[in-house]
């Protein structure tokens, strides 16, 4: 019997661990394993078929990594059985349809490489493997349709020569040949203008960042040229050749049934190009190894054989690393260089890595642990070669890796041989390395502490070193005393007391407005009432902004112990906060106030942002005003600036997502037939410059907002240690409050399911809440839309003003960092969020990709189009 | 009751991280933790008697799905030199914010 898998009592648990961990340890036994397992399925198939071929369906579709063991497995059960063959693949093709007709892009592409090995255990003719691949190519004649669909079938087959180039080969070499003349023709017209922005780094020394479909139609010519034989893909069939192959065999071979590829529509969207990433060559591994060519199959099947496996186990990061080791590579190849390599690409893959960057990070912690003399030498080697090539490395690429390698000196007691760096210390300061050392300086603080800092690196390195996160409180500066400074005296006190809201308030309002009297005096001498009018508004206006900056400059001085000490005196003052400011320029002074506590703390100005932005004090497209205006400008070059920028930015995604799915599911329960758009691909129909939104919208998203304090009572208890858990009290009623709405309308629609009220209330109660979900989304949407106006607007304001500057210098811009860390910022934003910006891309170019702006600005735009094009 | 317990386990957004040292502090745990996604709240653990941390914290996250991120990734390794350990908790109710005295 089969490991305890006992046909008596044969469940489908113990069929799916058995049939999910074959192979998963490849050793001597597995050739009797396979004929062991084989023998019990047979004798069980007639029982248990369906349960049995739906888990052999699931290994297919999830298990890529070990395919030909399965279908070394399935090849024997075709030689027991007579009917198995067909009926087989009459599942496969099913399943393979109805990813079809889904768009399950990744299962396909699985699928057709099962189907082509299949022709090496004799169940599939290879004839009918050839029309299936010429249906494929098929699509390259397509006229109207965008390249990304034509890249994937073609790849299908690309992925898939490997496993049956060898027999095509032997058997139908004439029509082979005609294939890849048919790939090598449409590989050579592609257009590539999507490749640079997908590129780690912009230069192709030493290594090109090729184009994915170009360097495996490279490895696949090269592989042809080889007359197909290749030494790495693990082929357990062989083993059976007396079973498998005899002549004797009874077994039939199968066609495929005809297989059709749906039609191209415009909502369809196809699989991302993607570009090869490289970073080790032969010359950077010891002698003893050989490491394959860039085009040598060799290199893209461990490559591909290492991401199936990441991708398979990434859940579990310890068993994905014991996979990983276990790979046989054969004729000395370098396993950890391209471990590490593929890891790396993985976690520098532009637009997003496809796992949690945390992720590839605990894994090589995994992988170091695992082998611990071999692994650590190839990762210091890693990042001095990245570290040396960060010139032309992305930018959202280097902070990947600043936030990898920081997170890796933190488990490893931040030893590293920083002596090796000091050369490159006297650089420009804005320089890459310079500010990859400075970035992961401040990501080492961030989860250590200062003192730390100063005690691992060598006091040379100390300039780079981030100041000490304290706050600043300028109105504490007694000479000379800045205006104000006894009335934030006044303020700390009360704030420290747990004044009421009221009474902060009255405060403020004794403070004196320095230019009231000039203002009269200009009236009188005008006597024009409009400009006096204007001129009032205005220094009211000034008037109003120094109350604010008094108070958000106290509140968090008072504040400033921790986290927490600081959300609880947002929270206590919320209401004040919403009495004191209304319009987008005093959210704007809110946080250049609060700029002006924390410039030391970086860390605490994100989650301050973001707990701002989260209690709607602060508006999304104020944040992104404030990170383009002159008061931040030297800091723009600064990571954490575009870490607070794209939580905003996601912020906003995330409301628009949720009113999104909230209307799907009113949908559903009104039972409308109609299907609502996509969130993330809805036709571009609201008119762009939209004037701003009406106050009757503007009602409707109050009543919606997080508010985090409403209904919380004033009495909190000043932040010290011992009070700690009052305030948790209340921070809880807060959060509570911030999904009270949410909560409440769910129950009410919950209740009106369980006690069945006469349906048309019900339904009644249910479309009333529809229309209000459906009008939040839409004032969502258009929020949405002008906070990426706003950011893309002040990109190229900024980018324009830097150019010009620059013409008037007689300076080449592209020679200064500055426009490296501002253009691929701007690259980033259209990839990180592709899916949102393409809802609103026939707005963006009419409005403001146009041609008159800099080309190096409308070049980013071009190559983002690219990308679906 | 017992099964009730499970059932909260099961769909909890809170875990519960031990083996802290004494001197870390809630910024640093909100830069790793917050690494695999946005966290609500962090609550530090205190010592009854002298209300300064005591080596646990509570760590809240908005989803379910960025807690077992954190479970998955974060659990075993170091924070301030010391391998930390996370744990599904059923949920913080107060007062237990509180240690060993």
């Amino acid at each position: 019997k089969f490991g305890g898998l006992d046909d008596d009592e044969l469940t489908e648990d113990k069929l799916q661990i058995t049939l999910l961990s074959l192979g998963q340890k490849i050793d001597s036994t597995l050739e009797q394993t396979l004929r062991d397992l084989c023998t019990t399925l047979c004798n069980d198939l007639t029982k248990h078929k369906k349960i049995i071929f739906g888990i052999l369906n699931q290994c297919i579709q999830l298990l890529p990594e070990r395919i030909t063991i399965y279908s070394t497995l399935i090849g024997l059960l075709h030689a027991s059985i007579i009917t198995f063959g067909s009926d087989f693949i009459d599942t496969c093709i099913s399943s393979l349809k109805e990813c079809l007709l889904t768009y399950k892009f990744e299962v396909i592409q699985r699928y057709i490489r099962f189907l082509s090995d299949l022709i090496n255990v004799k169940l599939i003719s290879s004839t009918s493997i050839l029309k299936l691949y010429e249906i494929l190519i098929q699509t390259t004649t397509e006229t109207n349709i965008p390249q990304v669909r034509t890249d994937f079938f073609v790849s299908c087959i690309l992925v898939s020569l490997p496993y049956s180039g060898k027999v095509l080969l032997e058997k139908h070499n004439t029509e082979l040949n005609r294939l890849l003349y048919t790939i090598d023709k449409y590989v050579y017209k592609r257009s590539k203008i999507h490749v640079p922005i997908l590129q780690v780094w912009t230069s192709l020394e030493p290594h090109p960042q090729e184009e994915y479909l170009d360097c495996l139609w490279a490895q696949i010519k090269r592989l042809n040229q080889d007359e197909w034989s290749e030494s790495q893909i693990f082929r357990p069939y062989y083993t059976y050749a007396d079973t498998l192959f005899s002549d004797i065999s009874a077994s039939i071979v199968h066609d495929l049934p005809l297989i059709t590829i749906p039609i191209h529509n415009d909502t369809i969207i196809y699989p991302l190009p993607k570009i090869v990433f490289r970073m080790f060559d032969y010359t950077d591994v010891p002698e003893q190894f050989v490491l394959p060519g860039a085009h040598a199959i060799e290199r893209y099947l461990i490559e591909e054989e290492i991401s199936n496996i990441i991708h398979t186990y990434h859940t579990e990061r310890k068993d994905c690393a014991i996979q990983l080791t276990q790979i046989r590579p054969k004729n000395k190849i370098p396993l950890n260089y391209m471990i590490v390599e593929v890891i790396f690409g993985l976690l520098f893959k532009l637009p997003r890595p496809q796992h949690l960057e945390l992720f590839y990070g605990s894994l090589l912690l995994e992988l170091c642990k695992l082998q611990p003399s071999t692994l650590p030498p190839v990762l210091v080697q890693a990042v001095d070669m990245l570290f040396e090539r960060l010139n032309t490395m992305k930018t959202s690429c280097i902070e990947r890796f600043v936030k990898w390698f920081s997170y890796h000196l933190s488990n490893f007691q931040f030893t590293w041989a920083w002596q090796d760096w000091i050369n490159c210390l006297d650089e420009n300061s804005e320089s890459p390395k310079i500010k990859f050392i400075r970035e992961t300086l401040q990501r080492c603080m961030r989860l250590s502490f200062h003192q730390r800092i100063i005690e691992f690196v060598p006091e040379q390195f100390y300039k780079l070193v981030p100041n000490k996160p304290s706050p600043i409180f300028k109105f504490e500066e007694i000479d000379p005393p800045i205006f104000g400074s006894e009335y934030a005296q006044l303020l700390t006190k009360k704030i420290k007391e747990r004044a009421a809201a009221e009474d902060i308030l009255r405060t403020l309002n004794t403070v004196p407005n320095p230019t009231k009297d000039d203002t009269l005096a200009t009236t009188t001498a005008t006597s024009s009432s409009s400009s006096s009018i204007i001129n009032q508004t205005t220094n009211d206006l000034t008037y109003n902004m120094v109350q604010i900056d008094l108070f958000v400059s106290s509140l968090l001085w008072i504040g400033s112990k921790s986290f927490t000490h600081s959300f609880a005196s947002l929270a206590k003052y919320h209401q004040l906060f919403k009495i004191l400011i209304e319009t987008e320029e005093q959210q704007i002074q809110v946080l250049k106030s609060m700029y002006e506590v924390w410039p030391n703390h970086q860390q605490m100005m994100v989650v301050l942002v973001d707990k701002l932005v989260k209690t709607q004090i602060v508006e999304c497209s104020a944040v992104a005003n404030w990170i383009f205006s002159s008061e931040l400008g030297s800091e723009l070059t600064n990571f954490y600036v575009w870490e607070i920028l794209s939580s905003t930015i996601e912020k906003m995604n995330r409301q628009v997502e949720k009113y999104h799915n909230e209307l799907l599911d009113l949908r559903r329960q009104l039972n409308i037939s109609a299907t609502v758009q996509a969130a993330t691909h809805t036709s571009d129909i609201i008119p762009s410059n939209e004037p701003i939104i009406t106050s009757h919208e503007e009602k409707i998203s109050d009543e919606n907002k997080m508010d985090e304090n409403d209904n919380t009572p004033v009495n909190e208890e000043k932040p010290t240690i011992t009070n700690l858990k009052r305030r948790r009290e209340s921070d809880d009623d807060d959060d509570d409050d911030e999904n009270n709405d949410e909560k409440q309308s769910t129950e009410k629609i919950q209740s009106m399911q369980i006690s069945q009220p006469p349906m048309d209330e019900a339904t009644a109660k249910l479309h009333e809440k529809y229309e209000i979900v459906e009008e939040r989304l839409s004032h969502a949407r258009e929020q949405q839309k002008k906070l990426y106006l706003i950011v893309f607007q002040r990109f190229i304001m900024t980018l324009s003003d830097f150019l010009n500057e620059c013409e008037s210098k007689n300076v080449d811009p592209v020679s200064t960092p500055w426009l490296k860390w501002i253009i691929e910022r701007l690259q980033e934003i259209f990839l990180l969020y592709h899916e949102q910006v393409f809802q609103y891309v026939s707005t963006f170019e009419s409005l403001i990709f146009t041609s008159d702006i800099d080309f190096c600005i409308l070049e980013v735009f071009q190559q983002f189009c690219a990308l679906r094009a | 009751s017992e099964g009730d317990q499970d059932k909260k386990l099961l769909t909890s957004t809170t875990l519960y991280v031990g083996n802290l040292s004494f001197f870390t502090t809630e910024e640093q745990i909100h830069e790793l933790f917050s690494r695999t996604g946005d966290v609500k709240r962090i609550i530090m653990g205190l010592d009854k008697t002298t209300k300064t941390p005591c080596g646990f914290c509570f760590v809240e996250y908005y989803t379910r799905q960025d807690a077992e991120q954190a479970m998955r990734y974060i659990n075993q390794t170091r924070l301030d030199d010391r391998i930390i350990r996370t744990d599904w908790d059923a949920g913080f109710i107060d007062g237990r914010q509180y240690g060993r005295g």
